[in-house]
């Protein structure tokens, strides 16, 4: 098998993943609230109800404090000259090769949360589809889309 | 002949009407359920009547809007290039040069062809499926001219290559041939021409019944309630015990049967005098009874071929053949444009070489032992997921598992054994079950990435699922063989690296 991606994204998506998984958590933590409250007020029986809440309230915790940190760890990217190569995911690990012939364009994007902490993530467009490596500092990033832009023009070849 | 603006052929008028009226008929449907029902008695004749006007001043309209539309549409040649100056309320002025153009299609309704005409739309790179620019009405001889002067080779006329049926035509002699056809391609080369026989064997084994089921499983659903259980038991009456079960059984079969036969007659149909003729650079095809069609899938357009087998056409050993290409939609259906719906397997491989030529299948393997397992347990789990819960609530039930457990079992092993792979040369050959078994046949410098995924349990047992994408329209083709070996996988992600060409067989 080759040797992993070399590259790492940037260490602070991992703050960035966590504020927004902080929203999406918010949901399974307010059911925990809502569940314990119906159990006060006896609507709900007291074993299972708390059983339920303390799940749920795990989940958000997990969310919040494990996932983003093993995602980040998954993360690897290295852009060479004949191709780029990237392996991510958390449950189903994939490894994915993208020519550099293919590569059609590149373009650095950044939503509200990313430009805060000064990332971008960087799209690599190809007729097959879109691909991303997220959260790179804006500098590395910058720099990444300037050196595939140059490298696929290098390589250029009809679709 | 091109160089001064000039509109579409009068007939032009009469499409255009049709596709307003078109658009018409679904608010039209919306206003009569809203409306209908509702009327009282004595307003009943006023309401009619005004049901009347409304539909006659919507036709009108509808005409009006189709003969400005008509007349606003003008097109010249200038300089080499087409231009096209169009829009009723935004005027769109295009200009096509030869080399932007990707390929020219043909089609003809009855009336069209009655009157020996053709529509004409043109391709470009990057507009899926819609054609960038679409003449609506022009005689058959002019629009060849046009297609002739576009392509800068001079008039040539198109030769055809009548193959005898099913087998394999010569190429065609200069002017044999001179048939009326819409032709949008300069020259023939080998032809391949669907017998009678075949038509009748790809309408009744195609699975067009099925999208006919789809279509009116809803209708019958919707219409259901209407009839109350107390008409039918008074239409029934003298129907007792079992005859129940019998009727029930000989319903259902008409149904069925009416539908299969729905369905292969809107297939033969689709599929009449189906003609595929290699040209210079392309592979045209000619179809349809009413509606006549002609397509041309420019060959460096062609991004995979695919060898598609139904579970009925494999049971005879048919194959369709089809292929996936970028920056043009020449069909109205999705997923790859057929070249060929039936071939025997072995009339498959001359066939791909004649028409797609540089797709040669390589040797296929199969998986190893071990990813059967996963096959059977992948297969199994929803029904199982819905099976107990089903049981536990309804103990009843239990002999259909009886049904369905060995049938998702017996399914799993199906796709074990269909699932394969191949490389050689610069053809990666991949082949999975979904509701027919498929080949795709993809060359090296087509892929667009691959990528190679492995959850926990695939990684227990060193298994992966290896995908690749292709550029199609109108969306991305995506090829996936799961539970692969991971070397295997791994060979085929550094072929698609470095080009390394080892044939599969050397394994």
């Amino acid at each position: 098998m080759r040797p992993d991606p070399s590259q790492r994204i940037d260490g602070r998506a991992v703050t960035v993943w966590r504020i927004a998984a902080a929203g999406v958590a918010l949901l399974p933590a307010v059911a925990a609230g809502v569940l314990v409250g119906l159990v006060v007020t006896d609507i709900v029986p007291m074993v299972p109800g708390i059983a339920g809440a303390a799940l749920l309230l795990v989940a958000a915790i997990a969310l919040v404090a494990v996932v983003p940190k093993v995602r980040w760890i998954r993360w690897r990217y290295e852009v060479l000259e004949d191709e780029i190569y990237l392996r991510h995911g958390l449950w189903i690990r994939k490894r994915t090769l993208i020519p550099m012939t293919r590569v059609q364009h590149v373009d650095t994007k950044a939503g509200p949360i990313l430009r805060a902490f000064g990332l971008s993530t960087v799209t690599v467009a190809t007729a097959g589809g879109e691909h991303e490596i997220p959260a790179l500092s804006d500098e590395v990033a910058d720099g990444l889309r300037d050196r595939i832009a140059a490298l696929a023009r290098v390589t250029e070849d009809v679709v | 002949m091109w160089s001064e603006p000039r509109r579409a052929h009068p007939a032009g008028v009469i499409l255009y009407s049709l596709r307003f009226l078109g658009a018409l008929v679904a608010p039209a449907v919306g206003v009569l359920f809203a409306f209908g029902p509702r009327a009282e008695e004595r307003w009943f004749a006023l309401g009619t009547a005004v049901l009347i006007a409304i539909v006659v001043l919507a036709a009108a309209t509808a005409v009006l809007l189709a003969w400005l539309q008509w007349r606003r549409f003008t097109f010249h040649v200038d300089g080499g290039a087409l231009r096209v100056e169009q829009g009723l309320l935004i005027r769109k002025s295009t200009r096509l040069t030869p080399e932007r153009i990707q390929s020219v299609d043909t089609k003809a309704n009855l009336l069209f062809r009655v009157l020996g005409l053709v529509t004409v739309d043109i391709h470009t790179a990057g507009r899926g499926q819609e054609p960038e620019v679409s003449i609506p009405a022009l005689v058959e001889d002019e629009a060849r001219d046009l297609v002739a002067t576009l392509r800068r080779r001079g008039a040539v006329e198109p030769a055809h290559a009548e193959g005898e049926g099913g087998t394999l035509g010569v190429p065609a002699e200069e002017g044999a041939g001179g048939v009326a056809r819409p032709v949008a391609a300069p020259a023939s080369g080998p032809a391949w021409r669907l017998t009678g026989k075949e038509l009748a064997v790809v309408a009744a084994t195609s699975n067009a019944a099925l999208l006919v089921l789809a279509a009116v499983g809803p209708v019958v659903g919707a219409l259901a309630p209407m009839v109350s259980i107390d008409t039918l038991g008074e239409w029934f009456a003298p129907v007792s015990g079992v005859w129940w079960i019998v009727l029930g059984v000989l319903a259902s079969m008409v149904f069925l049967v009416s539908a299969w036969v729905i369905g292969s007659v809107a297939t033969a149909m689709q599929y009449w005098d189906f003609l595929t003729v290699r040209t210079d650079g392309e592979v045209r095809i000619e179809q349809g009874l009413l509606q006549r069609n002609t397509r041309n899938v420019p060959l460096d357009r062609v991004q995979a071929v695919r060898l598609i087998e139904g579970p009925l056409r494999q049971m005879i050993g048919r194959v369709t053949v089809g292929v996936d290409s970028a920056g043009l939609a020449t069909g109205s259906e999705l997923g790859p444009t057929v070249l060929h719906p039936l071939l025997g397997r072995r009339d498959a491989v001359r066939f791909c070489d004649l028409m797609v030529p540089g797709h040669d299948a390589p040797p296929l393997l199969p998986l190893p032992e071990r990813s059967r397992r996963r096959y059977v347990i992948r297969t199994m789990i929803v029904p199982l997921v819905l099976a107990i819960p089903l049981v536990v609530w309804q103990p009843v039930a239990w002999p259909a598992l009886l049904v369905v457990l060995p049938a998702a079992a017996a399914w799993a092993l199906l796709a074990y054994r269909d699932a394969a792979w191949g490389l050689r040369g610069d053809v990666l050959a991949l082949r999975w079950r979904g509701f027919g078994r498929t080949t795709a046949l993809v060359r090296r410098r087509r892929v667009q990435s691959i990528e190679v995924s492995q959850h926990p349990l695939q990684k227990r047992a060193d298994l992966v699922t290896l995908s690749v994408r292709v550029a199609a329209s109108p969306s991305t083709a995506v090829f996936t063989v799961r539970h692969l070996d991971a070397a295997d996988a791994e060979r085929v992600l550094e072929w698609v690296s470095r080009g390394v060409e080892r044939t599969s067989e050397s394994v």
